[in-house]
């Protein structure tokens, strides 16, 4: 390996380094943002209503998309939908369990109800031309649907009438049936030894009410009315300020990020402005004998930057794509660990972050190598042609 | 000799990650039930022994012949590894599970610098000019 190679080796991996740093702190970024920004759009519900010392358990359903075992009288929905103000309202039945036909994972099962529904159907991404019946079921987007289009939960198959789209969150691993097919699931669980409290066994109890209040109307007005006239205590979430809640959250790892990508790019200029500048004064010599030879400095200067370019547009390419490597496959595991809905990036979005990281990587080379470049060329060859001691 | 210490040392120490992975790092399913990843998991302990063992060769032989045949192979072990996960055995079903999660991104990531190291080496010693040893 000849001087010149090494020397672009010495130039090609701190480049490198800083490519990688930026696209996967990019794309953790982008899908922390984009899951959030789609689980906030998946709530869809002004208000949640759930059973009195129910609320931090019931948080999760925003936070992570994660629901639990928690159960009131049907009345209270009844109650609700009547009252005046109320634009939507559409009560969910929440059951967990043990899937069938993978290894110990758990399915989050919801019943609800098509006709008042206004949070599952808008975000269903694959339609399969079937009726929603109480043998058909809407599947989360990480369900395994085999290729006759059905699931099998405890013993018993279901069509799949469609697919939910990705949203990075445990709603992608939820089942959604009508509440026709509560009583015969229930059943079915039980009989496959699955454990069923018994207050779940009744068909008249549901786990939560989301309200939608009507333009014009406050909220508090909503709540004290709902107070006023149900007999059953409850507990009120409101989205919005836990998605506050989630958005301070998102920011401190954001202020990570961010540093980290701000430090490594300072440390690489400072490191490409050494190598850089030791490069130039190896080869100063050689630059004035170009000049000598009748090169004008701008001329110089353009191959000089031209090799730059070249330089880190290979080392920020080599960044990339093991960024690509690392970043995309790792997105669930990033998300499970950060416990924050994560939505990885489609391939338009991997392709935009691959120019955005290219021309950053690009300017920082320049960056890197400009002071060196003008010192050099700057210097008049029957200078730079002295050695030193001369 | 430089070139056949790191590039013998990084193939070792990617065959040993290849055993670790599934194993400990980004351990498969634990469960009483043996499923699809546990096979894949067997079978890929197997593959991380073949690369431990053919490192080893490729540092004991100076013939940069028969070092570029090892890395011809162990390129080829590269893309059984990930193989063995997406298409011949298989893993759990579902997307959530640390199978899915955790080992096979750790798979694809190991696989991949195993087959640009063990590639690039190949092409290089082949091309590198003058007969024998190194």
């Amino acid at each position: 390996m000849n001087d010149k190679s090494v020397q672009r080796i010495f130039l090609i991996v701190p480049i490198a380094i800083l490519s990688f740093i930026l696209f996967c702190g990019i794309v953790v970024d982008k899908s922390l943002a984009n899951g959030t920004d789609n689980l906030r759009k998946r709530i869809g519900a002004e208000l949640i209503i759930v059973p009195d010392g129910a609320e931090s358990e019931a948080k999760n359903i925003i936070i992570e998309g994660q629901r639990g075992t928690f159960y009131f009288d049907r009345t209270v929905y009844n109650t609700i939908s009547s009252l005046d103000g109320v634009a939507d309202a559409t009560p969910q039945f929440f059951f967990k369990s043990l899937s069938q036909d993978c290894c110990s994972s758990e399915v989050e099962i919801v019943f609800f109800d098509p006709f008042t529904d206004f949070l599952i159907q808008p975000w269903i991404n694959k339609e399969y031309n079937k009726k929603l019946t109480k043998d058909a079921v809407i599947a989360g987007s990480s369900i395994n649907v085999s290729d006759n289009g059905t699931i099998k939960i405890f013993g018993r198959e279901y069509i799949v009438a469609a697919q939910m789209a990705k949203t990075g969150t445990s709603l992608d691993s939820s089942v959604y049936f009508t509440f026709e097919a509560q009583e015969t699931l229930l059943k079915d669980a039980e009989g496959k030894g699955a454990f069923v409290l018994d207050e779940q066994k009744s068909t008249s109890v549901i786990s939560s009410v989301f309200i939608n209040i009507e333009k014009g109307r406050k909220t508090e007005d909503i709540i004290k009315e709902i107070e006023a006239k149900s007999d059953i205590k409850t507990d009120i979430i409101y989205p919005k300020k836990l998605d506050e809640a989630m958005s301070s959250s998102l920011s401190e790892i954001y202020t990570a990020l961010h540093v980290v990508i701000i430090i490594s790019v300072v440390l690489i200029v400072i490191i490409l402005f050494c190598i850089n500048y030791y490069i130039m004064s190896d080869r100063k010599r050689e630059i004035a004998l170009y000049q000598m030879l009748g090169a004008s400095r701008v001329k110089v200067r353009r191959i000089l930057c031209k090799d730059t370019v070249i330089t880190s547009i290979a080392g920020g390419f080599a960044g990339v794509i093991f960024g690509t490597v690392v970043a995309i496959p790792f997105g669930d595991y990033i998300g499970t660990k950060l416990n924050m809905p994560y939505l990885g990036p489609d391939v338009t979005g991997v392709l935009s972050y691959y120019a955005v990281v290219l021309i950053i990587t690009v300017a920082v080379g320049i960056a890197g190598s400009l002071y060196p470049v003008l010192f050099v060329t700057n210097l008049e060859p029957y200078i730079a042609l002295r050695r030193e001691g001369d | 000799m430089k070139n056949r210490v790191i590039i013998s040392a990084t193939q070792l120490l990617l065959g040993v990650l290849v055993y670790l992975i599934p194993t400990s790092l980004f351990a498969v399913c634990k469960g009483e039930m043996k499923m699809a990843c546990y096979y894949t998991k067997q079978a890929e302990i197997g593959l991380a022994i073949i690369v431990i063992l053919l490192s080893i060769a490729s540092l004991i032989f100076a013939d940069k012949k028969i070092r570029a045949g090892i890395s011809i192979s162990l390129s080829s072990v590269a893309i059984i590894i990930l193989l063995y996960p997406l298409k011949l055995i298989g893993l759990c079903k579902m997307d959530t599970m640390p199978c899915r999660i955790g080992t096979l991104p750790a798979r694809i990531v190991v696989s991949f610098l195993l087959f640009a190291v063990s590639a690039a080496n190949a092409v290089y010693l082949l091309k590198k000019k003058g007969e024998g040893n190194e």
